[in-house]
């Protein structure tokens, strides 16, 4: 699980963001790749700052891509020779990363859509499971993941156990044949019994759809409790990951002087004992800092975004309707936070 | 009636010749007749089409849309609120330039979705109507439309 305890960050103006990006993907983009082995319909690639492609069978998909499917769209995947991942249609995936306890963690991130995820292998480790408000543990697990036009999450699994977490409460621990829901911002709601093939995506959006629909404040409201605390977690991250830069950069500096005095090895000894575990701590501040930065942006884009275009078309010529002036007001609210805190996190590469 | 003279009707015949050259240097995203095929389309309520001359990534007033599900289900929405265009006239179509996202929304993704999903010479075009106006972002041509990006309507 991510603890909330685990305060992590990365660059803004005048920090060497780029740097820090380079240092970091290149090591683990070969070993946490995942090979489409299965494309039907519309499938997309997204790469960070790239065009958006077809996909094809054979592409590889790094950490910070995205697989995004059509109304007629189904891909599949293999991650490592360890797990199946199957994205349904009007899916949004991603592949992303995170530290945990001085490790990377791969996360798969489904903001909008259905995800299903078989692991075929104990004793690797596993990925977590994450949506736009909810994280998700697993262990030997088959389980699917629907995220909700109106940014809740069902988590449904089939084999194996799962332990997800919300953005508040206590995690619920899953087995077979039990689900658990959670909307953005709260705790995991009371854990259900699913048979297998019980529930499909589709009936239980238009589920999340005509909640939103009804009321459409209500749903924003429970978006702005979300965006909050990712950017809880963004604005205790940042301080921790500058504080970090400044003593890798103080560090590096004495290692000429080093040199100069003590030799070569002294150097070695002294960038193994003093400035490695230095740097690995602002890796790993700057890519959770990553992590939930791009968690606050698939939340504006894909849920509250939807929703406000949604509402906005729908409302088009009855803009002073309350209904609308009530989602409005709080989408305003959401906005300017986001703005404010996540913005300045962002690089043009992510959007 | 006199008859002109050779050397009006060569200067007549340039200036024609001239006009058609220049003509054909506008792209088509951004000649008026071409926006007001979009128009009329929307006034038919003909979803299917808007769906199908539009592409993604969508730009929705300050919103980038993703899905091409999501772009019909706004295209519905705005032909099904019964927002008529009448009496709708392009009031100017040119190439977008460095400032013209901030018609849309003056952040920084709107300002990345001009540079990096808009080709050069993507038309901006202002429509005015009886009781409004709005803004389209046109490029290239598909099946006799322009392409359209974005919209900018409503609040």
């Amino acid at each position: 699980m991510i603890s909330t305890t685990m305060k992590i960050g990365f660059a803004r103006r005048g920090l060497p963001l780029f740097g820090l990006l380079a240092l970091l993907v290149p090591a683990h983009l070969a070993a946490q790749s995942a090979d489409v082995t299965y494309v039907q319909g519309s499938v997309d690639l997204q790469k960070p700052g790239q065009p958006r492609t077809e996909a094809f069978i054979g592409d590889s998909m790094n950490p910070g891509d995205s697989i995004i499917t059509g109304s007629d769209g189904l891909a599949q995947l293999q991650k490592e020779n360890l797990a199946d991942i199957t994205v349904s249609q009007g899916t949004v995936f991603t592949l992303r990363q995170i530290e945990e306890n001085g490790k990377k963690r791969d996360v798969l991130s489904v903001s909008l859509g259905s995800l299903a995820f078989k692991f075929n292998q104990l004793g690797g480790t596993e990925p977590l499971i994450g949506t736009t408000s909810a994280v998700a543990g697993i262990r030997g697990t088959e389980l699917k993941v629907f995220a909700g036009a109106d940014g809740s999450s069902l988590f449904v699994v089939e084999s194996g156990k799962v332990q997800v977490s919300g953005a508040s409460g206590q995690p619920v621990d899953l087995t077979a044949n039990e689900g658990v829901e959670v909307d953005p911002g709260q705790a995991p709601g009371q854990k259900i019994k699913v048979l297998h093939g019980q529930v499909d995506y589709s009936t239980w959006n238009a589920q999340k759809l005509d909640a939103l629909l009804k009321d459409p404040g209500a749903a924003a409201a429970k978006v702005r409790t979300q965006m909050e605390s990712y950017i809880a977690q963004i604005n205790d991250l940042w301080p921790e990951y500058q504080k970090a830069y400044a003593k890798l950069t103080e560090e590096r500096q004495k290692l000429p002087e080093i040199e100069k005095k003590q030799g070569k090895q002294a150097r070695t000894d002294y960038y193994n004992k003093t400035v490695l575990p230095v740097e690995q701590r602002a890796r790993g501040l700057f890519l959770n800092l990553r992590y939930y930065t791009l968690s606050a942006l698939s939340l504006r884009r894909y849920v509250l975004g939807t929703m406000y275009t949604r509402l906005t078309s729908m409302y088009i010529v009855d803009q002073s309707n309350p209904v609308y002036r009530g989602f409005e007001q709080i989408y305003q609210q959401i906005v300017t936070d986001y703005e404010r805190s996540v913005v300045p996190h962002l690089v043009a590469a992510d959007i | 009636m006199r008859k002109p003279s050779g050397a009006v009707l060569a200067a007549i015949t340039g200036l024609v010749a001239l006009l058609v050259a220049s003509c054909s240097t506008i792209p088509f995203a951004q000649r008026p007749q071409n926006a007001q095929r979009v128009i009329d389309t929307f006034n038919a309520g003909d979803v299917q089409t808007l769906d199908n001359i539009s592409q993604v990534p969508f730009l929705f007033n300050g919103e980038i849309v993703e899905l091409k599900s999501d772009v019909d289900v706004i295209w519905t929405n705005l032909v099904k609120s019964g927002l008529k265009l009448t009496n709708a006239q392009v009031a100017s179509a040119a190439a977008i330039d460095s400032e013209s996202y901030k018609q849309f929304a003056d952040t920084m993704e709107v300002r990345v979705f001009f540079q990096k999903y808009l080709p050069k010479g993507t038309a901006i075009v202002h429509v005015t109507f009886k009781g409004g106006s709005f803004d389209l972002l046109l490029d290239g041509a598909r099946k006799g439309f322009p392409v359209v990006i974005g919209i900018k309507a409503g609040s």
